[in-house]
């Protein structure tokens, strides 16, 4: 059939040598660059008048780009309260300084940007909130020896022997028992059936496969398994396959939001009953009162593997709110003021801003009584094991109550009980 | 039932694509411009619906409407600025390859733009936290999707029925077909490629429009459906409106029945397998008509 409005012959090699560009050009927008946000100052040693350099490679462009930019703000918050109670005592009042830099969205952004960033020779670095990018950051990190700490969950992360990373969090694999437990409450006592709705992420398929291996046989049981590769084109295939597998709960594990709105807005869609549970501690970001509401997230649970600001954080919250305009801090906001507050605990032990004194710092850490810290669950002692994960780590369960995740465990920071 | 429930899912969802790639496909067709940046228009649209519904409570479908109008205003000095430039360099670059890499910038520099405004966060329309749907037994059809179809199937119609019967419409075809010849019988062929790089990106900015009835955007909405828009234009055959509408029901119908036989996963795999079959069997695609040299 002749195309409608051409009546010349049409040459197949001039448009497929168009289009061989055009794909080029695809590769060329899949590795679209990542940029800096700021300048650098050596991270030398400090005094008063100085600046101590920390840097943070966060993504600030593509899919997560908020989460990104909520880490930054909790970083900044956490130097601007530092910088204004004095800087780093031990080092003569020396300034903290955030050099940050874009981890993209891509591992390859990541340690690009790491690698531009540890150039400037910062005294620490932390970042990137998505356990790929930060598992590739922390490759470049680990060569330049400089330390970095992370509230990113891989168990990876402390699992290949390396001796300049530190993870703040729990790690993910972790939570299984603590999912398992919520999934068994929230059947009633009757069996578990588990329908899960996850996208083929590494780190979903990887946590939803270590589920299915530790469920009780013969009490629980996954029913239904709706995997897709993001973005997903449409949720109504996979939520009409869900529902009609007649689930006691329902598991979302998905690591992209638009992704997540569309399977939430379709269950509520279809009369879904049954409750869900959010695995992606991403699922208590604010974009989610925008984009699927306060009465849609409303009963939803989240096992985060990363700390949430629960109980003694309202002071804390409402700073980070007044600088952000943001309706409450979320816990990549809170893993950026942790990490910030770790790094000035270890320049005060080490009292010097050299990368191998703060490293000794931390090995060594025992902070007690940092009222900052002490936020995180366990966190009134700080302390690191041989492999970098933070002693004392815990998964907090968290609830979305009238537009607000509450924590309600573990006790130490559990700021809310569990809603009907 | 469930097969039922995936061709309606399908054909929903191969409406909004048929949409995207139509615009895609009438400018490849007149002025052989591979413009990657057609889906960031779509979510410049998305932007100006969710952004015009907060000011004021008026129908999504109205604002797309309304939206055309900017849509065919920028797309005008796009190309006359942007596009039609490039074209003319003299650094070594044939025409086709500088517009190219004009547009892949224009596309960065679209979305870094719509990341200062707006931010990264994903925004939905106001007052569609709740999706709508019609429940017809154990079928769900998803309101938003249907008139997306419909508007998809009525904008291709008015697009012919544009091309065929009117004055505009033919001399956007001579100058297709010839453009030397057009400008000898004294059609104003800049003026032809301006409209139809107009239309062509007022076609994505509607189709965003209700694109955002039930997608929520951020900045890099538009690499969601840019692939699947070039993959329907080369499927239904470069140049023709017919093919890049059936272009994308097929990619629609494929995606949602592949996931009787493949698992969801793959079911993007699955529309890139039939892109490639097309390719070795059929290169001009369904609609299009090849001429050995």
């Amino acid at each position: 059939m002749t195309s409608y409005w051409c009546t010349t012959s049409y040459t197949p090699r001039r448009g497929r040598r168009v289009m061989g560009l055009a794909l080029g050009a695809a590769a060329l927008l899949a590795l679209s660059a990542c940029g800096s946000s700021g300048g650098s100052a050596a991270g030398g040693a400090g005094g008063a008048g100085t600046a101590v350099t920390i840097g943070l490679a966060t993504p600030l462009s593509g899919a997560f780009a908020q989460s990104g930019k909520d880490e930054q703000a909790g970083a900044q918050l956490a130097v601007d309260q530092i910088n204004s109670a004095g800087g780093i005592a031990a080092i003569g009042g020396a300034k903290l300084k955030l050099d940050v830099v874009d981890a993209g969205d891509t591992p390859q952004q990541a340690t690009t940007a790491a690698r531009q960033m540890l150039n400037t020779k910062p005294v620490a670095a932390m970042g990137c909130w998505y356990s790929s990018l930060t598992l590739a950051a922390t490759q470049i990190s680990e060569q330049a020896k400089i330390p970095w700490i992370t509230g990113s969950a891989s168990d990876d992360l402390v699992g290949r022997g390396f001796k300049y990373t530190y993870q703040i969090s729990e790690g993910i694999n972790q939570a299984t028992p603590e999912f398992i437990k919520v999934f068994t409450q929230l059947s009633k006592g009757a069996p578990v059936r588990l329908a899960v709705l996850q996208d083929n992420n590494v780190a979903s398929t990887g946590l939803v496969k270590t589920l299915g291996q530790q469920l009780p046989g013969g009490t629980a049981a996954i029913v239904s398994d709706q995997i897709w590769t993001p973005p997903l084109a449409d949720a109504t295939p996979p939520v009409t396959a869900v529902l009609q597998a007649n689930p006691t709960v329902i598991f979302i594990e998905a690591t992209s939001t638009t992704d997540q709105t569309q399977v939430l807005k379709q269950l509520k869609a279809q009369g879904n009953t049954a409750p869900v549970v959010m695995g992606a501690s991403s699922a208590v970001n604010p974009s989610f009162l925008q984009s699927v509401g306060a009465e849609g997230m409303q009963g939803i649970f989240v096992p985060s593997s990363v700390a949430f600001p629960g109980k003694g954080s309202d002071s804390v919250v409402k700073a980070y709110t007044a600088a952000t305009g943001q309706p409450y801090m979320g816990s990549e906001a809170f893993e950026g003021y942790s990490d910030v507050w770790v790094i000035k605990e270890a320049l005060e032990s080490a009292r010097s801003a050299d990368p191998q004194a703060v490293k000794a710092a931390l090995d060594s850490m025992k902070a007690t009584g940092v009222p900052a810290l002490a936020l995180l669950p366990s966190g009134s002692t700080v302390s690191f094991q041989p492999n970098g994960r933070r002693a004392g780590t815990a998964v907090e369960l968290l609830q979305w109550q009238n537009g607000l995740p509450k924590v309600l465990s573990p006790a130490d920071v559990a700021n809310g009980s569990e809603a009907s | 039932v469930y097969v039922l429930q995936l061709v309606i899912t399908g054909l929903q969802q191969g409406g909004i694509i048929a949409l995207l790639a139509v615009g895609l496909s009438l400018m490849f067709g007149v002025l052989r411009v591979v413009n990657f940046a057609q889906a960031d228009f779509m979510m410049l649209g998305m932007y100006g619906v969710v952004t015009l519904s907060a000011l004021a409570s008026v129908n999504f479908t109205i604002l797309a409407a309304l939206l055309a109008i900017p849509g065919f205003i920028i797309g005008w000095l796009v190309y006359r600025f942007v596009i039609a430039q490039v074209g003319k360099s003299k650094l070594g670059a044939t025409p086709e390859h500088a517009q190219l890499l004009a547009t892949l910038g224009l596309s960065l520099i679209l979305q870094n733009l719509a990341q200062a405004i707006w931010g990264a966060t994903p925004l939905s329309l106001p007052g569609t936290q709740t999706l709508d749907v019609w429940t017809i037994g154990p079928l769900v059809v998803d309101k938003p999707r249907t008139l997306a179809f419909f508007v998809a199937i009525a904008v291709v119609a008015i697009m012919l029925a544009v091309l065929r019967n009117t004055h505009v419409g033919r001399s956007v075809r001579a100058a297709a077909s010839d453009a030397e010849a057009a400008s000898y019988a004294g059609i104003n062929v800049r003026r032809a490629y301006s409209v139809t790089f107009a239309v062509s990106i007022a076609l994505s900015v509607v189709a965003g429009g209700i694109l955002v009835s039930y997608y929520p955007v951020d900045p890099q909405t538009g690499s969601d459906f840019i692939l699947l828009m070039f993959t329907a234009i080369i499927l239904g055959g470069l140049r023709s409106v017919v093919g890049a509408l059936v272009g994308g029901l097929i990619i629609g119908l494929v995606q949602a029945l592949s996931q009787l036989i493949i698992p969801l996963q793959l079911n993007e795999a699955v529309v890139f397998a039939l892109f490639l079959l097309v390719m070795l069997f059929r290169p001009a695609g369904l609609f299009g008509e090849v001429t050995r040299l």
